[in-house]
C-alpha cells in the first residue's frame, strides 16, 4: 500500500521542521513547502527563512517547493489589516492569514501535488469527535504556548485536512527532538509583532501602503475635552499608554477609537474595564451553532487567559458576550474565541464594547 | 510514537522518498550530467596538475598544454582554427562578450544592433544594456512557430547596422533558425553575425569554413561538460573589444586565470560530441517523436510548440490547456519526473515566457507550459514510464479544476 502523502508548511524554524520529522517517522510521504510574501521588511517568510527551510528539507531528504504567496497575502491579509486600522479597529492578521493563506491557498497547493493533508508547526491539537461528526480544535498541551486562538477561524473542511504534529508535545520536548534529530534549526524568537510590519511601526507602514499621510485629529477625554493631537488613528490601540504625548500627572490610556470623527478617547485605567461586548461573523468548530445562550470560557486576545462568560445569540450573525468579571481593554477588531475546557467552540470578531 | 521519539536512543534522520521509485530526468536542455570520461579528464587539474597556465615554470606549462589541447578540441568541433576560440566562464559570458565586444569595437562604424525577439536572456539583456548605453536595437519578430522571417532583414538592415545576433536553436521550443541563409544574405554586408549555439551545438553541425557567421557561443554544461565554462568562436580578423580586463589571458580577449579543469572538460566534451552527435540525435529524435505521439493520443487540448520541420530533436514543448504550469511541474517532480516550463532561468517568475509571447501566444495559452528535453542517457523504458506519469498528473490536475 502506498504511503499517505502530506505537505508540511515549513518556515525553517524548529516546530515545523520537527513536525516534518515526526510525520516521516510515522510513515507519511512528506513534501515541504515554504511560502514567500515579499512584503517590505517582512520578518516572516523571508529569503533567509526559505534558505533555512530548504536546508532542513535537504536534511530530512524530502522534496521542497517555494510557493510565492504575495498576491493572495496582499488581498486577504494586508488589505484587511489596513482597512481595519482605518476603521479604528485593531486587526488580527494571523487569525486571518491562517484560514485564507495557510489553510486556504497552501492547502490548495498541497492538493495540487496530490496531498489531501497539510501539516504545520502550529501548537494546537485537532481530533475528530465521531459522536457529533465534527473536527475539534483543542489547546496545545502546554497552555503558555497554545496557538489555538489563531486557528479559530478554520472551517471544518480545513480542519479535516489538517495535522499539527507537535501540538501534543511539551515545548521543551520539541527542542529535545530537534537536537536528537540533529536539526540545527536556529532558535528563532517567537515575535508577537505583526510579521509584515517593519520596525518603523504600523502607522508608517500604513502611510507607505496608502501613499499618503494619515490625518491628524484630536485626543479627547470622556467629557469631550481636547487634551492633545494624534497623528492618525491607525496605529493606536485600546489600552495603549505610551506614545500619546499627553502629560496629566497620572497614567492615561486609550479607551476608545472613533473612526467617524477621527478621534482618540483617553481615560484612567478603570475606564478600560467592561463586562460585555458584541461579536459578529461566528465560525463554529466544536458545535454546529448556538441556540439561545450557554456558558463558555472566552479569550479576547492571544495573551488573554480564557475567562468565564455567558454567550448569547442575538441574531444569526451576532453574539452577545457577558463576562462574569469586567475585562481590561476589550478591543474591536480582535477575535473572541470561545472554549469549552480545552476545546474551541467557535470564534467571532469583536465589534461593540458594552457595559451592563 | 511519542515513546519512540522521546526515548534516549539515537534516532536516525528518517527518509521520506521511496528511493526505489526511478526518477526520470527530462530536463537536459537545462543542464546535462558530466560524462564520466569528461570528469576523468578534469580531475588531475584539481590535484597534481594544479598549475597556473600563465606561469612560466613546468607546473604552469603543464596546465597551459591542457588549455591548448582543449582549444584544439573545441576548434575541431567547428572546423575552426584554435586561435579563433576564446574560453569564457559561461555561455552567458560568451554572449555578452560577442554583443558588447563587437558593438564597442565597431562603435565608430555605426550604432545599430539587431537581435531576434526569442533570444536567450543573455543576449536580450545585453542588447538592453547596449540600448541604455546609446545603441539602437531592433528586435526581429518571429512567426507562430518561432521562426524568423528572412524577408524582414531587407527592411530593417541600415547602413549603420554593425551586428546581428540570432540563435542557432531556441532553448524553450527548439525551433532551428536558418543561420546559413542569414549568413549568406549578410556576408557581403559590412556587419558582424553572431549566433548563440548553446542549445543547438549538441545536435547540429556547424562548419565555420562553410558557415558564414563571425561568432558562435557555446557552453560546456549543455553537452555533458562541467558548469562554469563556455567558449566563443571569433573568426580571425573580427574586431572585438574585451569585457573582462586584467592579466591579458586569451590574447587579451578575456582576462582571468583559466578554469583549467573546466576548460579541459569542455575540450573533452566537444571531442566526444563530434564522434557521437549524429548517432545520438537520430536515437533521441525517435524517442522524442514517440513521446510526442503518445501524449497527444492520450490527452486532449494539447498543442506542440516550435517549428515541426525545423526543431531540435531532443525538445518537446507543449501548451496544455486547463493546467497551472507551476502546479504541474511540482506534481511531476513529486512523481519523479524532472521537467521545466521552458527556461530554467525564468522559473519562479510569474511572467509569461518572452519566447511564447513573441510567437503570439496569450497569457492564458501559456499557463500550462511543459518542456520535456531528452538526452543521451534517456531510455525507451523511461519514455514509456514518463508518458504514464505525465498522463496521470495532467488528468488529476484537470479533475481538480473540474475541467
Amino acid at each position: 500500500m502506498s504511503k499517505t502523502r502530506v505537505v508540511v508548511g515549513m518556515s525553517g524554524g524548529v516546530d515545523s521542521t520537527v513536525a516534518a520529522a515526526i510525520l516521516l517517522e510515522k510513515g507519511y510521504e512528506v513534501i515541504g513547502m515554504t511560502m514567500t510574501l515579499s512584503t517590505p521588511a517582512s520578518r516572516c517568510c523571508s529569503d533567509e527563512d526559505v534558505t533555512d527551510a530548504r536546508r532542513m528539507a535537504q536534511k530530512l531528504d524530502i522534496p521542497h517547493y517555494v510557493i510565492p504567496m504575495h498576491k493572495p497575502f496582499r488581498e486577504h491579509v494586508v488589505d484587511y489589516f489596513i482597512a481595519e486600522y482605518t476603521n479604528g479597529h485593531t486587526p488580527n492578521p494571523c487569525a486571518i492569514c491562517n484560514p485564507t493563506i495557510k489553510f486556504g491557498e497552501l492547502l490548495d497547493k498541497a492538493r495540487e501535488v496530490g496531498a489531501e493533508l497539510l501539516a504545520t508547526g502550529h501548537y494546537a491539537v485537532v481530533t475528530k469527535d465521531e459522536n457529533i461528526g465534527r473536527y475539534l480544535l483543542k489547546r496545545g498541551k502546554e497552555h503558555g504556548k497554545d496557538q489555538s486562538y489563531f486557528l479559530a477561524r478554520l472551517s471544518q473542511n480545513a480542519l479535516s485536512r489538517t495535522l499539527f504534529p507537535v501540538g501534543t508535545f511539551p515545548k521543551n520536548k520539541i527542542r529535545d527532538l530537534a537536537r536528537r534529530l540533529d536539526l540545527d534549526v536556529s532558535d528563532k524568537s517567537e515575535s508577537q509583532d505583526v510579521c509584515f510590519v517593519p520596525d518603523s511601526g504600523v502607522a508608517q507602514f500604513i502611510e507607505d501602503e496608502l501613499g499618503h499621510s494619515l490625518e491628524p485629529g484630536p485626543i479627547k477625554n470622556k467629557d469631550e475635552e481636547i487634551l492633545g493631537t494624534h497623528q492618525g488613528i491607525a496605529g493606536y490601540t485600546i489600552g495603549q499608554r505610551k506614545g500619546l504625548g499627553i502629560a496629566v500627572g497620572r497614567p492615561i490610556y486609550v479607551t476608545r477609537i472613533e473612526a467617524e470623527s477621527n478621534t482618540i478617547f483617553v481615560g484612567d485605567e478603570d475606564e478600560l474595564y467592561h463586562n460585555a461586548c458584541t461579536v459578529s461573523d461566528p465560525n463554529w468548530i466544536g458545535v454546529n451553532g448556538l441556540n439561545g445562550s450557554r456558558d463558555a470560557l472566552v479569550r479576547i486576545r492571544y495573551n488573554h487567559r480564557p475567562t468565564p462568560a455567558t454567550i448569547t445569540m442575538e441574531s444569526d450573525d451576532r453574539i452577545h458576550i457577558h463576562f462574569k468579571k469586567p475585562q481590561r481593554a476589550i478591543t474591536p477588531g480582535q477575535l473572541a474565541v470561545f472554549y469549552d475546557g480545552e476545546s474551541v467552540l467557535g470564534s467571532a470578531w469583536i465589534d461593540t464594547i458594552l457595559n451592563q | 510514537m511519542l515513546d519512540n521519539l522521546s526515548g534516549n536512543r539515537y534516532i536516525a534522520v528518517p527518509k521520506a522518498m521511496d528511493k526505489t521509485m526511478n526518477r526520470i530526468y527530462l530536463d537536459y536542455a537545462a543542464t546535462t550530467p558530466v560524462d564520466p570520461e569528461v570528469l576523468d579528464t578534469m580531475l588531475p587539474f584539481f590535484k597534481d596538475r594544479f598549475g597556473n597556465p600563465s606561469s612560466g615554470h613546468g607546473k604552469g606549462q603543464e596546465a597551459l598544454d591542457a588549455i591548448e589541447s582543449a582549444r584544439h578540441q573545441v576548434a575541431a568541433l567547428f572546423n575552426a582554427k584554435p586561435h579563433e576560440i576564446v574560453f569564457t566562464g559561461s555561455g552567458t559570458e560568451a554572449d555578452n562578450l560577442a554583443l558588447w565586444g563587437a558593438a564597442h569595437a565597431l562603435r565608430d562604424h555605426g550604432n545599430h544592433v539587431i537581435v531576434s525577439a526569442i533570444e536567450h536572456s543573455a543576449i536580450l539583456k545585453s542588447a538592453e544594456f547596449l540600448e541604455e548605453s546609446g545603441w539602437d536595437v531592433t528586435r526581429l519578430s518571429v512567426d507562430e512557430n518561432g521562426m524568423i522571417d528572412l524577408d524582414e532583414f531587407e527592411r530593417i538592415i541600415r547602413p549603420d547596422t554593425v551586428l546581428l545576433s540570432v540563435m542557432t536553436a531556441n532553448n524553450e521550443v527548439g525551433t532551428i533558425q536558418p543561420i546559413e541563409e542569414i549568413g549568406a544574405l549578410l556576408w557581403d554586408q559590412n556587419l558582424l553575425v553572431h549566433t548563440d549555439a548553446v542549445q543547438g551545438v549538441g545536435y547540429l553541425e556547424q562548419d565555420v569554413r562553410a558557415l558564414p557567421v563571425d561568432m558562435i557561443s557555446i557552453s560546456a554544461h549543455k553537452i555533458y561538460g562541467p558548469k562554469g565554462t563556455g567558449a566563443l568562436f571569433i573568426r580571425e580578423g573580427t574586431p572585438i573589444s574585451s569585457l573582462i580586463r586584467g592579466g591579458g589571458q586569451e590574447k587579451g580577449r578575456r582576462s582571468g586565470t583559466h578554469n583549467v579543469a573546466g576548460i579541459a572538460g569542455l575540450g573533452k566534451a566537444c571531442e566526444m560530441l563530434k564522434d557521437m552527435r549524429q548517432e545520438n540525435a537520430d536515437r533521441i529524435r525517435n524517442l522524442r517523436d514517440h513521446l510526442e505521439k503518445e501524449l497527444l493520443s492520450r490527452l486532449d487540448l494539447i498543442r506542440v510548440n516550435g517549428d515541426k520541420n525545423h526543431r531540435l530533436p531532443n525538445i518537446l514543448h507543449l501548451s496544455i490547456e486547463h493546467i497551472d504550469g507551476e502546479a504541474m511541474l511540482r506534481h511531476l517532480d513529486v512523481e519523479g519526473i524532472a521537467a521545466s516550463s521552458g527556461s530554467a532561468c525564468a522559473s519562479g517568475s510569474d511572467e509569461i515566457s518572452h519566447v511564447l509571447k513573441a510567437m503570439g501566444r496569450s497569457k492564458k495559452e501559456t499557463e500550462g507550459s511543459l518542456r520535456l528535453s531528452l538526452g543521451k542517457h534517456t531510455t525507451d523504458e523511461e519514455i514509456t514510464e514518463a508518458v504514464n506519469r505525465i498522463e496521470k498528473v495532467i488528468k488529476y490536475l484537470r479533475s481538480l479544476s473540474s475541467y
